[in-house]
């Protein structure tokens, strides 16, 4: 924590910050035949927008082909697996008493009965009703978890809503300046801003806290969800950085199959 | 140094705890700064799947090397984290071709997969009676594709083929085993 405050200090005043060239970015495994996304890098430290440069993107984490199935998938799998049902009912089994033959099987008259908690007994147990705790957890395959990420990011960048700006440092702590900001630069009603770490800087943490509707985003916690349910994403370089590097280890690395094979349906081989 | 860490292997014998290899594997830094002793490696990662320690003569004796000029016959053998770009030859006895400029002049393209091979895979099912060609990693006009490749594998296999598209995905099943017709189209296209 002491490291990290000596580390604000150190990069200076806001003015710096928005004159600090942006250097070329040099692309992992370089494309071959595939076009390279740019994008703008803007800025946070004033309501008018300023471009600060201008970055290449790689085709197959920000051009990737948007795949909507796996998009929809992978909300499906984020909604449902974690969710648990309480509900329960009781069998005929459970229900207090029923342990008696009513009456006798023969020479009353009546239907044949075992027991008086029987389903077909009113009062008595649910044969098949909800049992409690029932989980619908499951795990989406590695993959298309990995082109769930790939296909949204390139949404995000054709759709105009992607945004890239240097750092999250901004003047001031007072909610308002954000909500300008968002609004002249007809930034959607709802923004997410993902930087690399979960440390933010204080000025921006304070800001957001009390809209509910701009919220603040490590790496690690990129999700479908999260980025469909924000109408604007903002990442910054650092993020662009971190993500990129990840996903394109992702997609090329040689021993897929030891990923592959924990979340395969037939685990027998 | 060898005094504290014979305590502690005492103490753990005498409380009659079974002294497990990951013990050892933290004492043996306190172990190798004295003498050299024979350890068996800490292979599991946890306490209770560690294996019982035996006497020290069921295993072998381990040199450790602490000069970086004897660890590169090791680092060697531990495998790459990516896959190396191949070096370009003029033929490769293989058969294998890479890909060329021509394949960006066709309105689709055919994207070679991680390990610089053809996206084409025969999938066979049904105990051997069904096999199904399938052609991925497709983009551009796949239309254009499939009216090109069926043409190419009817004037070649002299019969009706079946091709399916699955254009979100960008696959294409062909009915019947075509993988080395589609791998020499694929391979006139310079992809």
């Amino acid at each position: 924590m002491i490291f990290w405050v000596h580390l604000l200090n150190v990069t200076g005043s806001s003015s710096s910050l928005s004159t600090t060239a942006i250097m070329p970015r040099v692309l992992a495994y370089p494309p071959k035949y595939k076009r390279v996304q740019q994008a703008w890098v803007e800025n946070l430290d004033t309501v008018e927008e300023q471009k600060l440069g201008l970055i290449d993107l790689h085709p197959d984490v920000f051009g990737a082909q948007p795949r909507i199935d796996i998009i929809h998938e992978n909300i499906e799998w984020q909604t449902k697996y974690r969710q648990v049902r309480y509900d329960h009912t009781k069998t005929r089994a459970e229900v207090r008493g029923g342990g008696r033959k009513p009456w006798p099987q023969k020479g009353t008259g009546r239907a044949r009965h075992g027991s008086i908690r029987s389903p077909l007994w009113r009062g008595g147990g649910l044969s098949h009703g909800p049992r409690s705790p029932k989980t619908y957890f499951y795990m989406l395959p590695f993959y298309t978890r990995v082109h769930g990420l790939i296909s949204c990011l390139s949404v995000k960048l054709a759709q105009d809503d992607l945004h890239i700006v240097n750092s999250l440092e901004i003047p001031t702590d007072d909610p308002k300046y954000i909500e300008d900001l968002v609004d002249s630069r007809t930034w959607g009603p709802s923004v997410l801003l993902v930087d690399e770490m979960d440390i933010m800087p204080r000025n921006i943490t304070a800001a957001t806290d009390s809209i509910l509707h701009y919220n603040l985003m490590p790496v690690y916690g990129l999700n479908v969800y999260s980025m469909l349910k924000h109408d604007t994403l903002v990442l910054t370089l650092a993020a662009v950085n971190r993500i990129e590097e990840k996903l394109l280890y992702q997609l090329n690395r040689p021993d897929i199959c030891n990923v592959v094979k924990k979340y395969e349906l037939n685990q027998n081989g | 140094m060898a005094q504290p860490v014979r305590l502690t292997i005492v103490k753990m014998t005498s409380r009659g705890l079974p002294v497990r290899c990951l013990e050892i594997l933290k004492l043996r830094n306190a172990l190798t700064a004295c003498f050299i002793t024979p350890v068996q490696p800490a292979r599991d990662s946890s306490y209770q799947g560690s294996k019982l320690i035996g006497p020290p003569s069921l295993y072998t004796d381990v040199e450790i090397s602490r000069s970086p000029e004897e660890w590169k016959f090791v680092e060697r053998l531990l495998p790459k984290t990516f896959i190396p770009e191949p070096t370009l030859k003029s033929d490769y006895p293989s058969g294998w071709k890479p890909p060329t400029e021509s394949s960006c002049s066709h309105p689709y393209f055919v994207e070679r997969n991680r390990n610089h091979m053809y996206p084409l895979y025969l999938k066979i099912q049904g105990r051997g009676e069904r096999k199904t060609t399938k052609l991925k990693r497709i983009q551009g006009d796949i239309w254009a594709l499939h009216d090109d490749l069926k043409k190419y594998l009817e004037d070649r296999s002299k019969k009706y083929v079946y091709l399916q598209i699955q254009e979100v995905s960008g696959h294409i099943n062909i009915k019947g085993d075509y993988v080395s017709i589609v791998e020499e189209w694929l391979q006139d296209k310079g992809f």
